[in-house]
C-alpha cells in the first residue's frame, strides 16, 4: 500500500515538476479533430501546433513534455492501429490510425528538434 | 574479465546469426526446386551463360521483335554466375546463395554500421550493448517487409536489400578512415553488382545513394569535423565512371535518342507531369504513416508485436541526455525517408510532394510508397539500433539480454511468413493453388535444347499466349513460372509470347482467333516471321490451374485445353518435336515471310489521328503472292512519289532480285542481292528502329553457304553465326549508309529500305551490311572500360604494396 501511495506521490510530483497537466487541453484538442472532422485539415494541426508552441514558450515545457506525449499518441496510434480493419490501408480512405500517425510524426519532430535545442 | 566473456558470447550469437540466416533459404526450397518468375524473372539463375549471351553482348533484346534496349550492365554479375553455375551446375544453389547472400549481407552489415556510429560513445564496459543493439537492427532490417516481400518476384535491383548496407559501410569507413582500401572495394562491388547501379533501372539508384551520400557527407563535416577527401573522391569518381562506361555511354547514348522509350519517358516535358504527376495523384491515398511506423508484413495476426521499435525509439529519445549531432542528423534522415515513403503528412507536405514531380526524372518515384521503402527501412533500421543502445546503456547487462531477446522473438514472429518460407509458397495471383517454386519438367528443358538448336532464325510463337509479355511453364509439381518468356531470353531466339509482344496487332490477333479466321491468323504469322509454333499441352500451364491470370483475354477467345488444341491445329503445319506436352510444329510455310525478303506488291494503307490503322485489310484478303509489304500512305509520300503512292499497289518491276541472309549477330547480317536491276524494297522484320542502318559494300561479297531457300529460291537462308567480335566488326566504319529518308516502316512494325541502282553504283550484284549502329557504341565505351579495370586493378595493387 505504502509503495503504491508512493508511486503516485511521485507521479504526481513528476507530472507537476514536468507541467504535464498543459498537455490535456491539447490532448483534447487533438481528440476532437480526429473524431469530430472526418477529414484531416492544415488549418486545424497547425492552429493545434501553434498553440502548443504557445505553451511551451510560455511556460517553459521541456523536450521530456513533447517527447512524452509523442509517447501517449504513439501508444494512442498503436491500439487503433490494431482496430482498424487491414483492408483500409490498401484504400485512399484515411481511416483514424492514420491521423494518430500523422500527429505523432509532427510530436516526434517537435520533441526532438526541441531536445536538440536544450 | 566478465566484459571480456560477455562480448564473446554476443559475438558467437552474431556469428550464429549470420550462419542461420545463411542457412534459411535452403529451408525454403527442397532441392530440385526452382523459384524464378517475376517481371524481370530470374532465369539467368538457371543459365546464367545462356541468358548472358541472349540479353547483355547485344544492343538488340531477344524476345518480340528485338527490341533495341542496352541491357550491358548485366555483364560482370551474369559473368560471376556463370563461373559459379560452371563449377557447380545448379541453379538450386545459384538461387539459394544468391538469397542467403542477400540476409546475411543485409544484417551483417547493418550490425557493422550501427556499431560504426556508437564508437564514439561506447566504452569498453559497453560495448556488449552496443553489438546486441547492432544485431537487433540487423535482425529488424533483414526481416523487414523490404528485404522479404518482394524476394519471391526479385527484380533484378533487389541485391539492393544487401548492396544498400555494404555500399553505405564501404563508403562510411572510407570517409572517416581516408583509407583507399575502402574506396578500392567499393568501386568493386559497384563493378560486380553493375545491375544496381546502372541508368536504366534509376529508382532503386536515386532513392538511396543521394540520400546516403548526403548523409555521409554531412557526417563528416559536422559530426566527425573532418574535411572530405576530395583528392580520393575525384579519383574513385573517374574510376568509377571508367569501369562502369561500358553500361553507363550505351544507356545515355540510348536516352538521347527521342524514338527509345526511355528517352520520352525522361526528356519529353510531358512526361513528369502526366506520367509521374498524374499516377502520384491516383495511389497517393495508399501511403500510410501508420504501416510505415508498425513496419510489418501486411498480415492482421502479427500487428501486435510491431510496438517494439517505435517504442524504443521514442524511449531512447527520452533517456538520451542530449540529442548530438549524429543522432539529429540521423533523426532528420529518418523523418525525410519516412515522409517521402508515406507522403500524407499534411496537406502542405503534400503539395510539397506534388512540386518535386516538377525535377525532372522525379515521376520515377511515383510508386513512392514502393520506391521509398529500402531507404526509410535502412535508416529506420539504424536508428533503432542507436536507440536501443541508448534505452540499453540505461540497463543491467542480463535485462539487455532479456530485451533483446524478447524484441528479437517480436521480429521473428511478426516476420514468420518470411522466415517459414510460405511468401514464397503462397499461391500465385489468379491461380488454383499453383506456387512460384516449380520442378522444372525435363521434357521441357529437352523442348528449349530442341529449339536452341534449330539452325534458321525463324520466329516463334508460344501457346498458350498470355495477355502480357510473359510465358507461363508449369513445373512437374504444383510449381509454375510466370515471367519473361524462357523461349527468348534462354535460346536467344525471337518470339512472341503475349498480347504486348505482339503490337501493333494484339487486339487484331485476338479478333481473329475469336472470328476462327485461321487463314488470316496464319498470314499475320507469316508477316511476324514466325516460323515456329510451341504449344505446352500440359493442363497445368493453362485454364483449369490459371483461370484468371496471366491469360483473361486470351481466355475469352479461346476457353479452354480444348479450344486451344484446335487452335494449334488449325493454324500449324508438321510437328517437328514432341516430348511429353510439350510441342514444336512449324507455321504455315507458305505464308511464312524470312527475316529479309524483297515485296513483290507494297501497299499504301491510310490511317486517321487516334485511331489504329485498319490492320486487318492486310490478312483478311488471301493473295497469290504472299511477298508483300503495307506502308503507311504518308511515309510511301516521303520514300517514293506521291504520284506512285496513290495507287492501291506498287508493283516491284523487272523480276524480283534474289537474296541470301546470314546473321553475324542479334545486331549484325550480311545479304548478298543479284539480279538487282530495278529499284526494290529490301523488308527487314525487327522491330523498327532508325539505328539500323543499311551499307551497300564496295568489296565483293563472301560466298554464303545455303541452308534453307523460300519462294523457289528467290530468298535464301545461310548458316547463321553468333560472332561478338572479330576482325569485320568495324568493317562499315567510314562506309556510307543508305540515306535516312530511304528507310522507313512497313508491315506496322518492320524495317524497310527502298535500295535504287544508284544506291549500288550501278551494280546489280553486291552485299549489304545490315547493322545496328547503337551496338558500336558499346564497343567503344567497353573498350574504355577495360583500360579503366586495368587501371583499377593496378591501383589495388598499389594500395596493398602500401600496406
Amino acid at each position: 500500500m505504502r509503495a503504491i501511495t508512493g508511486f503516485i506521490t511521485k507521479s504526481i510530483g513528476f507530472i507537476k515538476k514536468n507541467k504535464l497537466f498543459f498537455l490535456i487541453p491539447v490532448f483534447v484538442l487533438i481528440m476532437g479533430d480526429v473524431i469530430l472532422f472526418p477529414i484531416s485539415s492544415d488549418i486545424r494541426i497547425f492552429g493545434i501546433l501553434l498553440f502548443f508552441f504557445y505553451l511551451i514558450k510560455r511556460f517553459a515545457l521541456t523536450s521530456t513534455v513533447t517527447l512524452l506525449f509523442s509517447l501517449l499518441l504513439l501508444i494512442l496510434t498503436y491500439v487503433m492501429y490494431l482496430w482498424t480493419d487491414p483492408l483500409l490501408f490498401y484504400q485512399p480512405l484515411v481511416p483514424a490510425v492514420e491521423r494518430f500517425a500523422v500527429w505523432l510524426y509532427l510530436f516526434l519532430v517537435l520533441g526532438i528538434y526541441q531536445k536538440w535545442r536544450e | 574479465m566478465a566484459s571480456y566473456a560477455s562480448i564473446f558470447r554476443v559475438k558467437i550469437t552474431l556469428w550464429v546469426i549470420c550462419i542461420l540466416l545463411f542457412l534459411l533459404p535452403f529451408l525454403w526450397l527442397k532441392p530440385g526446386e526452382l523459384e524464378l518468375g517475376g517481371d524481370s524473372s530470374r532465369l539467368y539463375l538457371y543459365d546464367p551463360g545462356a541468358f548472358l549471351r541472349s540479353t547483355s553482348l547485344y544492343s538488340v533484346q531477344p524476345g518480340n521483335n528485338g527490341v533495341v534496349a542496352p541491357n550491358q550492365n548485366l555483364i560482370p554479375y551474369l559473368f560471376v554466375l556463370k563461373i559459379i553455375d560452371s563449377i557447380f551446375h545448379s541453379p538450386y544453389l545459384l538461387i539459394n546463395v544468391s538469397n542467403a547472400l542477400k540476409l546475411v549481407g543485409a544484417f551483417f552489415f547493418v550490425y557493422l554500421i550501427v556499431v560504426e556510429m556508437l564508437k564514439p560513445h561506447v566504452d569498453k564496459s559497453k560495448e556488449s550493448q552496443a553489438d546486441l543493439a547492432g544485431i537487433l537492427a540487423g535482425l529488424f532490417y533483414t526481416f523487414s517487409p523490404s528485404v522479404g516481400a518482394n524476394m519471391h518476384a526479385a527484380l533484378l535491383t533487389h541485391n539492393q536489400v544487401f548492396l544498400n548496407p555494404v555500399m553505405f559501410y564501404l563508403i562510411m569507413k572510407f570517409l572517416f578512415t581516408d583509407n583507399a582500401k575502402y574506396l578500392w572495394l567499393t568501386l568493386l562491388v559497384t563493378f560486380l553488382f553493375s545491375p544496381n547501379f546502372t541508368l536504366i533501372a534509376p529508382p532503386p539508384l536515386f532513392a538511396f545513394y543521394p540520400l546516403a551520400l548526403c548523409f555521409l557527407a554531412l557526417y563528416v563535416k559536422f559530426v566527425i569535423k573532418k574535411s572530405l577527401p576530395w583528392k580520393y573522391i575525384f579519383i574513385g569518381v573517374i574510376l568509377f565512371l571508367g569501369i562502369h562506361a561500358f553500361h553507363i555511354i550505351p544507356v545515355v547514348s540510348y536516352t538521347f535518342d527521342k524514338s527509345s522509350y526511355l528517352g520520352q519517358r525522361l526528356l519529353e516535358a510531358t512526361a513528369a507531369k502526366n506520367e509521374g504527376l498524374n499516377y502520384f495523384n491516383a495511389v497517393l491515398g495508399l501511403g500510410k504513416v501508420s504501416k510505415n511506423i508498425f513496419y510489418t508484413y501486411s498480415l492482421p495476426e502479427v500487428r501486435w508485436a510491431t510496438l517494439a521499435v517505435p517504442l524504443m525509439i521514442i524511449l531512447g529519445y527520452l533517456l538520451s541526455k542530449r540529442i548530438g549531432r549524429d543522432l539529429a542528423l540521423l533523426t532528420s534522415f529518418f523523418f525525410v525517408t519516412l515522409f517521402l515513403t508515406s507522403a500524407n503528412i499534411t496537406q502542405l507536405g503534400v503539395e510539397i510532394y506534388r512540386k518535386l514531380f516538377s525535377i525532372p526524372g522525379f515521376g520515377m518515384f511515383r510508386v513512392f510508397y514502393g520506391q521509398w521503402q529500402w531507404v526509410y527501412a535502412f535508416f529506420y533500421s539504424v536508428l533503432f539500433g542507436y536507440l536501443s543502445f541508448v534505452v540499453f546503456a540505461k540497463l543491467r547487462l542480463r535485462s539487455v539480454y532479456v530485451l533483446s531477446v524478447i524484441i528479437a522473438g517480436f521480429f521473428i514472429y511478426s516476420s514468420w511468413t518470411f522466415i517459414s518460407g510460405d511468401l514464397l509458397k503462397a499461391p500465385l495471383w489468379g491461380s488454383n493453388n499453383m506456387t512460384n517454386i516449380m520442378k522444372i519438367n525435363p521434357d521441357y528443358e529437352q523442348s528449349l535444347a530442341f529449339l536452341k538448336a534449330i539452325p534458321d532464325d525463324g520466329k516463334i510463337i508460344n501457346f498458350p499466349f498470355t495477355d502480357y509479355a510473359y510465358q507461363l511453364i508449369a513445373g512437374t509439381n504444383n510449381g509454375a513460372y510466370i515471367g519473361v518468356s524462357p523461349t527468348a531470353y534462354l535460346t536467344g531466339r525471337h518470339d512472341y509470347s503475349g498480347y504486348q509482344d505482339i503490337a501493333p496487332f494484339s487486339n487484331l490477333f485476338l479478333q481473329l482467333i475469336k472470328d476462327k479466321n485461321y487463314g488470316a491468323v496464319r498470314r499475320l504469322l507469316g508477316l511476324l516471321n514466325v516460323k515456329y509454333i510451341f504449344y505446352s499441352a500440359d493442363p497445368k500451364a493453362y485454364k483449369q490451374f490459371f483461370p484468371a491470370f496471366p491469360y483473361g483475354l486470351f481466355l475469352e477467345a479461346v476457353p479452354d485445353d480444348k479450344a486451344l488444341a484446335d487452335l494449334v491445329g488449325s493454324i500449324a503445319g508438321p510437328k517437328i518435336f514432341e516430348q511429353g506436352y510439350y510441342r514444336v510444329l512449324e507455321a504455315d510455310v507458305k505464308e511464312y515471310l524470312p527475316r529479309f525478303y524483297i515485296p513483290a506488291t507494297v501497299y499504301p494503307f491510310d490511317t486517321q489521328e487516334k485511331k489504329e490503322p485498319d490492320y486487318a485489310s492486310f490478312f483478311t484478303t488471301p493473295l497469290s503472292e504472299p511477298r508483300v509489304a503495307f506502308v503507311e500512305r504518308t511515309v510511301c509520300d516521303s520514300v517514293f512519289t506521291a504520284q506512285t503512292c496513290t495507287q492501291h499497289a506498287i508493283e516491284t518491276t523487272g523480276g524480283l532480285p534474289v537474296v541470301t541472309y546470314k546473321r553475324i549477330n542479334p545486331t549484325k547480317y550480311r545479304v548478298q542481292v543479284s539480279g538487282a536491276r530495278n529499284p526494290y524494297t529490301l523488308v527487314f522484320s525487327d522491330k523498327y528502329h532508325s539505328r539500323w542502318k543499311l551499307y551497300i559494300s564496295k568489296k565483293e561479297g563472301e560466298e554464303l553457304q545455303v541452308n534453307g531457300s523460300y519462294f523457289d529460291g528467290s530468298i535464301r537462308e545461310s548458316a547463321h553465326d553468333d560472332i561478338f567480335l572479330n576482325a569485320k566488326t568495324f568493317e562499315t566504319l567510314g562506309m556510307p549508309s543508305i540515306p535516312d529518308n530511304q528507310h522507313f516502316l512497313v508491315n506496322g512494325y518492320a524495317n524497310a529500305w527502298y535500295i535504287t541502282p544508284e544506291d549500288s553504283s550501278g551494280r546489280e550484284q553486291y552485299e549489304i551490311i545490315v547493322e545496328m549502329v547503337e551496338q558500336r557504341v558499346f564497343y567503344y565505351s567497353a573498350a574504355i572500360s577495360i583500360v579503366a579495370i586495368c587501371v583499377f586493378l593496378l591501383y589495388g595493387a598499389s594500395i596493398l604494396r602500401k600496406k
